[in-house]
């Protein structure tokens, strides 16, 4: 139901005086969900994970350029459109508590929420009453303030909110971060279940184990480029991940022996090649020059000159 | 050995003990891991461990005499959240060389870029300032670190470079480590032994785990 193909985005800077300069944060992401699908992105810190939310939401900051497409259920989404559609047919599970309102009880904002979506008043106080069911949220929860709410409590109602429209796409940026496990796994079934439900569910997250717990495939970006989109399973064996990249994501994690990497470097992309060709082992002259395009391969797509 | 007798603390205005006569005892060159769930004490152990807490009763005893509070501390403890650990007005090259210069071996096995030292903490990310909180704490004379979640907003590359600087320094100055972590998956590469610290129960239970062969990884290559 989501296609992006291609995006891009830039943040305009003024370097010295009054000379302009634009920075590119996303250079190439393309993400596709479906209905009844989770989808995960995983990132390093400064991947442009989360800017790539806050582009489907048209909810950038004023200095941003966008490029590139976004589509849903076939419909090309113009800024008009994303207007018109998040809240309602988009939803967003935003990253921490600051984006809760703080002068307005949790209960209000829920309501709020299911009330902007489209619902009549007690159609929507009966909504409310729901999803604090589902999430596991007492009835007296709902009269507190947002700063009266532990961090766990903060993301469920963040989730109860996103919910509590009729959004068949949501879009879950770091949902587990900061949670026990118990916690964490509360917060994942609930994803996996509104997928379940015949919603698609985006999940941005840095939590490789926790993506791959619920997600049918999952999309590996590195500075702002979408290095490759794989299969859950497939992360069961090195084997099957065919970019330098997300096979040295493998290697890294505890259980799979712990491997750091040779460079510390941090992402960063510069020039006109792959992102990743500093610290890449397999690094040849194209790699350089040209950044490759994202092909088909047998688990899902791949963007490397080698595999 | 770093030790820890029989401790208790009670936070101001909270009615029961979130650590009620806990003992742990550390070697040098030993790693331990703390694994529980979120609010059963850990961090409140690790601050009275280093000493940023006074307990209510118990002591903790560094090589049989208390821990000194003057100085370069012996013990050194790292946060989650690194930002809150740095000066918000001081650069990075300034904050990472509050307790004296760094160890050039420290700075290079954590990637630390002379290019950073001018720049605010706000100009960093988590995962840099965590890389500085690092250098900071691991001088020649640090006898023992304490994790404190460490790298758990990091991501898995970052997280296994980081771990990996702190495991040679750990076997080349023979220093002990504590890890405390919600994360049995990385307590059990990094550990020789792992307490279970379970809500209120002030017993410890060991969980003997498999000491992997053939040392720590190397880095990775195809």
């Amino acid at each position: 139901m989501l296609e992006i193909h291609d995006l891009s985005v830039a943040f305009s800077m003024y370097g010295n005086g009054r000379e302009k300069k634009w920075a590119e944060v996303i250079s190439a992401m393309d993400i596709t969900v479906c209905r009844g699908e989770v989808v995960a992105i995983i990132g390093s810190s400064g991947a442009g994970k989360s800017l790539l939310a806050h582009a489907v939401l048209g909810i950038l900051p004023p200095n941003a350029r966008m490029g590139g497409t976004i589509t849903i259920d076939g419909e090309v989404l113009t800024e008009a459109r994303k207007r018109a559609l998040r809240g309602n047919t988009i939803a967003l599970v935003p990253q921490s508590v600051g984006y809760l309102d703080p002068l307005v009880r949790v209960k209000g904002q829920v309501v709020q929420a299911a009330r902007l979506s489209g619902m009549t008043r007690p159609a929507s106080h009966g909504r409310q009453a729901e999803v604090f069911a589902r999430y596991g949220l007492d009835a007296g929860v709902g009269g507190r303030y947002p700063h009266q709410i532990s961090g766990g409590m903060a993301k469920r109602v963040l989730t109860a909110t996103a919910t509590a429209g009729e959004a068949s796409l949501l879009i879950a940026d770091e949902p587990t971060s900061g949670l026990d496990p118990e916690a964490l796994s509360h917060a994942l079934g609930h994803l996996r279940e509104l997928a379940d439900s015949g919603k698609g569910v985006l999940l941005i997250t840095h939590d490789i184990t926790a993506a791959l717990s619920i997600s049918d495939r999952v999309s590996i970006c590195y500075a702002g480029v979408t290095l490759e989109t794989v299969s859950a399973h497939a992360f069961g064996r090195p084997g099957a991940l065919l970019h330098p990249y997300t096979r040295g994501l493998w290697h890294a994690l505890p259980q799979n022996g712990f491997h750091p990497f040779r460079g510390l470097h941090l992402p960063s992309r510069r020039g006109a090649g792959c992102p990743f060709v500093r610290e890449c082992p397999q690094a040849t002259d194209p790699c350089v020059t040209t950044l490759p395009p994202l092909t088909k391969s047998g688990n899902g797509d791949v963007r490397c000159h080698h595999a | 050995m770093l030790d820890a007798w029989d401790l208790h603390y009670r936070y101001p205005r909270s009615e029961a003990e979130i650590i009620s006569g806990v003992s742990l005892h550390v070697r040098r060159g030993e790693t331990v891991g703390l694994f529980g769930p979120s609010g059963c004490g850990k961090s409140t152990f690790a601050q009275l461990l280093a000493g940023h807490l006074a307990p209510d009763s118990g002591k903790v005893t560094l090589g049989g005499s208390a821990l000194p509070c003057m100085g370069r501390l012996p013990v050194q403890l790292l946060f989650q959240h690194p930002e809150f650990t740095v000066n918000p007005r001081w650069r990075a090259g300034k904050i990472m060389n509050e307790g004296g210069a760094p160890l050039p071996d420290m700075v290079d096995a954590l990637g630390i870029l002379p290019s950073w030292y001018r720049r605010f903490p706000h100009e960093l990310s988590g995962g840099e300032i965590q890389r500085l909180a690092i250098a900071r704490a691991l001088y020649a004379d640090t006898r023992f670190l304490i994790a404190d979640e460490m790298s758990a907003m990091l991501d898995a590359i970052t997280q296994a470079s980081l771990w990996h600087a702190v495991k040679s320094h750990q076997a080349r100055y023979d220093m002990g480590l504590v890890v405390i972590s919600h994360d049995m998956d990385l307590l059990e590469p990094l550990c020789d032994r792992i307490i279970d610290f379970q809500w209120g129960t002030p017993v410890e239970r060991e969980i003997p785990i498999p000491v992997s062969q053939g040392g720590w990884p190397d880095s990775w290559d195809d």
